[in-house]
């Protein structure tokens, strides 16, 4: 007979398990409690994707989205019952989550998350909503469930770094004293591991000349990241001339996506596919680091994405615009660039004057690696993080 | 006396743009020809409806009851996984069943295809306008639709160059069966509320300055999946060699021109922004406006640049836009290279000094008239016409 399990301490949600920042920092602080903590927690995921396995590795996980699947669910979906199905959906998941209804602490994993917290029950004593959201997706069409959701749920509400708290402050009138800034962290011991000792082939395998310059972008191409302001940077080169080719490469354009191949249609209208190089998501991006000697933030918004820790990482500086959480860390040249936002000419000017300079682009990426061990380290970031969350929980035991 | 056969006009919706106005033209002209009956079937409603089932009977799918017994019935089949009986039920709720070879259907758009499901595979002959150009007809269709409009569209009537290579070379489509046409543009009129309002006291109320150069962009709904034109605005707005310079965006609210809202709020932020619901007042938007951007991706030029364009508003748009064409014979200066946002804010800022020193003439004879001779109504109807006599006999 087997021992019965200890009751769950903290619920852990997130919103699905894509290769993306938010999940992947998820995944990292799981990581971290499990291997340096007692706590008993659970995780529930809203929909499933390529990290789901990963999370599965850590606790006993729920994907909710595969519910979709359940016989019920689907001949309701496939008759165009869209209420009755989505109905039947809760009721399973409620089943699923049944002995989750007298946890003590749920932690949401981004506002969506949020959702799932009703199909407990009676709101839990502590809920903690970690923010990695802006406008993007907070004030999209229909998304006003998950405002009121923010506004009215949350206990306690991490935000990953000053931007979004200054912005749920500024537009939604969030009470700055609920709000506790933990910036995004990355495993930096595990990343270094995986760096190999040079990008050694990449260049050929991409057609790059040894001497030419790589300016370097990684992230989904979705508009929030900006891929199209990245194209009319590389269009901004057509009219700089640096002595050596500059080459522009894209990493993590999800392949057969309506955008990606509105990139590769700019690409090739815009006349730049001798010097522009779209690729796919990869599952070891270190290397692609490594062959980047500026990483350009083209983002129209970003919290705080990891991916620019783990380019600073290796010394190579990035280039941002002012209304990123990457501005903070970068501040004025110390650790990387600024430029307004939407200015692509004085983000080429800023991006030129790197590639000129190797000097400055070493001393840069040296500042900006340290800082990334100091900071943004799991080992240094999660303590702290997991300091507040025992601190809130034993609020609400006492 | 045998009843004159029927040419039933599908669209996805009917909202009150320029291209939705456009839509019912189209439509009254299409009825007044007399050569067949015209029905409309549309999928959603819409503010339009009432104008359009004055000139033509209007069914709209999304108004259908939904929880009758044939309803529920299709549903069930659906539910059975039985898609060609669901689809064969719904042809006949919507009488679509009875339409014969001799009948056609037309499709104003790429949208329609969903018709193609439960159109009978031996009844009417099909002519599919194509106003999507490149990437967007690729996939604002699914697979299998797309294989179905492919195999059963008897005619398609691309309005762009590009949409027409497209057919022809990525879909394997006869070149006779692609024939390209160009869009229609209707006249700015009293349609739109806006339409009348001093323009000097809109001005005011949106807080532009008088004297400032007002550029402006505007469209159906929002104009690409993202769009420079707020890159252009913000490095415009920073010359110091240009006058004063105030920002007009006027569009449809919708989720995919999030983005341009996002850069609206922040370009708010500096004062010089401003923005306006395109149903209510496009006339007014485009009368305010003293430069117009299109930096677009696609090769598409929308109903809104189009009037703007026929009104003698300088429209700055990329090579390979379709309104190029017309713009290189007499514009060529506003003509910039495809994704260079340097180029278009030297051309805007170019224009904003030349219009506060009183030039160029706003209404730019030669322009005008070459707009509207290619995207007059008539040629439009005239083109969908032929098609169909050619794809349905009588």
């Amino acid at each position: 007979m087997s021992a019965p399990r200890p009751p769950v301490e903290v619920l852990f949600v997130g919103h699905e398990a894509t290769r993306t920042g938010a999940p992947l920092m998820f995944l990292y602080f799981l990581r971290w409690l499990r291997r340096h903590t007692d706590l008993t927690f659970e995780i529930v995921l809203l929909e499933g994707g390529p990290l789901a396995d990963d999370f599965r590795a850590v606790a006993p996980t729920v994907v909710l989205s595969d519910l979709r699947r359940h016989p019920a669910s689907a001949a309701l979906t496939r008759a165009h019952l869209g209420r009755p199905a989505a109905l039947a959906r809760a009721a399973l998941a409620r089943r699923a989550l049944a002995h989750l209804r007298d946890v003590p602490v749920v932690y949401c994993n981004s506002v969506i998350s949020l959702r799932m917290v009703h199909l407990l029950g009676e709101k839990p004593p502590v809920v903690v909503s970690h923010v990695h959201e802006l406008m993007g997706a907070l004030e999209m069409p229909n998304s006003d469930s998950d405002r009121e959701r923010l506004r009215t749920l949350p206990d306690e509400i991490v935000v990953a770094s000053d931007l979004v708290g200054d912005y749920l402050v500024d537009r939604h009138g969030i009470d700055r004293a609920r709000l506790s800034r933990h910036y995004e962290f990355i495993e930096v011991d595990a990343f270094l591991d995986a760096v190999p000792p040079t990008s050694g082939d990449l260049r050929a395998e991409l057609g790059i000349p040894a001497d030419a310059a790589v300016v370097g972008a990684m992230g989904v191409t979705e508009a929030r990241k900006g891929p199209d302001l990245f194209l009319s940077l590389a269009s901004a080169f057509r009219r700089r001339d640096l002595g050596r080719p500059v080459h522009f490469v894209w990493v993590g354009a999800r392949p057969d996506t309506e955008e990606t191949r509105w990139i590769e249609h700019d690409v090739d209208k815009a006349g730049l596919d001798d010097v522009v190089h779209v690729l796919p998501p990869q599952a070891v991006p270190a290397p692609w680091f490594q062959l980047f000697d500026v990483f350009a933030l083209t983002s129209r918004e970003d919290p705080f994405p990891l991916v620019c820790l783990e380019s600073s990482l290796l010394g190579t500086p990035i280039v941002c615009f002012d209304n990123t959480g990457m501005a903070e860390f970068a501040g004025a040249g110390e650790c990387g660039f600024v430029v307004p936002y939407r200015d692509v000419e004085a983000m080429a000017d800023q991006v030129e004057a790197l590639l000129r300079d190797d000097g400055l682009r070493s001393a840069v990426g040296e500042r900006a690696a340290q800082r990334v061990r100091d900071r943004h380290d799991v080992l240094v970031a999660a303590p702290a993080l997991w300091a507040d969350l025992q601190r809130w929980a034993g609020q609400a035991r006492g | 006396m045998t009843d004159p056969a029927r040419l039933l006009v599908v669209h996805h919706g009917a909202e009150r743009t320029a291209e939705g106005v456009a839509f019912v033209d189209l439509v009254a002209a299409l009825a007044e020809t007399g050569e067949r009956r015209v029905e409309v079937l549309l999928f959603a409603g819409g503010p339009l409806v009432e104008d359009l089932a004055r000139v033509a009977p209007t069914t709209v799918v999304a108004d259908l009851p939904r929880w009758s017994p044939d309803a529920l019935a299709e549903r069930a089949l659906f539910a059975l996984r039985r898609p060609a009986a669901g689809y064969r039920r719904r042809a006949r709720r919507l009488g679509l069943d009875r339409w014969a070879p001799g009948d056609a259907v037309y499709l104003h758009g790429l949208l329609g295809v969903q018709v193609l499901r439960y159109l009978p595979t031996d009844g009417p002959a099909v002519v599919c306008r194509v106003a999507e150009g490149e990437v967007p007809l690729l996939h604002s269709v699914n697979p299998a639709d797309l294989a179905l409009l492919v195999a059963r569209v008897d005619r398609f009537l691309p309005v762009t160059a590009a949409g027409r290579r497209e057919l022809v070379e990525e879909h394997g489509v006869a070149e006779a069966r692609a024939r390209r046409i160009r869009d229609l543009v209707v006249p700015v009129d009293d349609r739109f509320p806006g339409s009348g309002r001093s323009l000097a006291d809109r001005r005011a109320e949106l807080g532009i300055a008088p004297d400032a150069v007002v550029v402006g962009s505007f469209g159906a709904t929002s104009l690409d999946p993202t769009d420079v034109t707020a890159v252009v605005w913000a490095l415009l707005a920073g010359r110091a060699d240009v006058p004063p310079v105030e920002l007009l965006w006027a569009a449809a609210r919708t989720p995919a021109g999030f983005w341009m809202e996002h850069d609206l709020h922040h370009l708010r932020r500096g004062g010089a922004a401003h923005g306006v619901a395109l149903g209510e007042e496009l006339d007014a938007a485009m009368g305010l406006c003293d430069v117009a951007v299109l930096l677009t991706r696609a090769g598409h030029c929308p109903h809104g640049f189009l009037q703007a364009a026929a009104s003698g508003v300088p429209v700055v748009c990329f090579e390979g836009n379709e309104l190029a064409d017309v713009l290189v014979a007499d514009a060529r200066d506003d003509v910039v290279p495809f994704l260079d946002v340097g180029a278009a804010a030297d051309r805007l800022a170019g224009l904003a000094r030349s219009l506060r020193a009183g030039g160029p003439d706003r209404a730019a004879r030669a322009l005008i008239e070459g707009v509207r001779q290619r995207y007059g109504p008539a040629a439009a109807v005239a083109a969908i016409t032929e098609a169909v006599a050619e794809v349905a006999p009588r």
